[in-house]
């Protein structure tokens, strides 16, 4: 860091440094200001709304896609639960056709132990 | 205004909070990025800024000052629009026509010979000064001499060490002080 720097950066005073310095801190200065004009920024209102709406949609896309996403699951669970009723159905009947199949089973069986029984 | 608290309704999605922000830092954000980017996608890269600062503001910690993390997220953006224009291969122009007769720089009295030399600079000089400088440059020197941001926050923005960021600086004031002294000769 030089002279220049140094009083840019408040560390010397204008006192402090050479004629040089001090024209080209001068010519510096005024430099900065007109830059600082140059860089002046105002935002309007119509950009906060449309940066508002902007978020405010692409929160909502989100979210359509999260539930689409959801909804699709629940969709094929339905669809595939629904395509394996038959056979589920199947077993359903069978179970119920068991029972009549062991119940005549047992009763041969019973009648088959009191047979020996006796 | 509280930063605390800020954050807090932010990440509550207060409509409040957003109209806090937008107020206190799109004038800031939009400053950067002109001087940055000399280009008219200014309220392009505000609203893109803002953006990712209300998606981003779950994820922020806190490690640093909310001006901070908005300078360092606006830096990103300016650096992704400057890729984008060097892809397109895009040529800028500055300011537009017609302004610069309203930033003649006028003397005040009592100042020395320096007045004279002074007078002649106009906006078109500054313009062309700061064209010649890279946007680095331009965006160090906005940050420290106009924005007067200590070392250390800069240094926070850019990710870099500060005495990268000091060693930056004091050769970017070289080449604009070199440019205004050499158009000053030529002038």
């Amino acid at each position: 860091m030089d002279e220049f720097d140094r009083l840019l950066d408040g560390e010397k005073s204008l006192e402090e440094v050479s004629d040089d310095v001090r024209r080209s801190y001068q010519l510096y200065r005024k430099i900065l200001e007109m830059y600082k004009v140059r860089c002046e920024y105002t935002p309007s209102e119509r950009l906060k709304e449309k940066i508002l709406r902007r978020y405010k949609r692409k929160s909502a896309v989100l979210t359509g896609v999260l539930l689409g996403v959801f909804a699709s699951v629940i969709f094929v669970f339905v669809l595939f639960d629904t395509l394996s009723l038959p056979s589920y159905r199947k077993e359903k009947l069978a179970q119920v056709q068991n029972p009549v199949v062991s119940d005549v089973i047992y009763f041969i069986k019973t009648v088959e132990l009191i047979s020996d029984g006796w | 205004m509280n930063e605390k608290l800020l954050i807090d309704a932010l990440k509550k999605r207060q409509n409040w909070a957003y109209e806090v922000l937008y107020r206190e830092y799109a004038p800031k954000i939009g400053s950067i990025a002109k001087s940055f980017l000399n280009s008219d996608d200014v309220d392009d890269v505000v609203q893109d800024v803002i953006i990712r600062v209300l998606k981003g503001i779950k994820k922020f910690r806190g490690d640093s000052k909310l001006s901070t993390w908005i300078y360092r997220i606006t830096v990103n953006v300016c650096k992704d629009y400057l890729q984008r224009y060097k892809r397109r291969n895009e040529v800028f122009t500055d300011f537009q026509e017609g302004e610069e007769d309203e930033y003649y720089l006028q003397p005040k009295s009592g100042e020395d010979i320096l007045k004279d030399s002074l007078l002649e600079i106009t906006a078109e000089r500054v313009r062309m000064a700061l064209e010649k400088l890279s946007p680095e440059d331009r965006l160090l020197i906005k940050l420290r001499d106009v924005d007067d941001l200590s070392y250390e926050e800069i240094a926070n923005i850019l990710q870099k060490p500060v005495g990268t960021i000091k060693s930056r600086l004091h050769y970017a004031r070289q080449r604009l002080r070199k440019i205004l002294e050499e158009g000053e000769e030529n002038g």
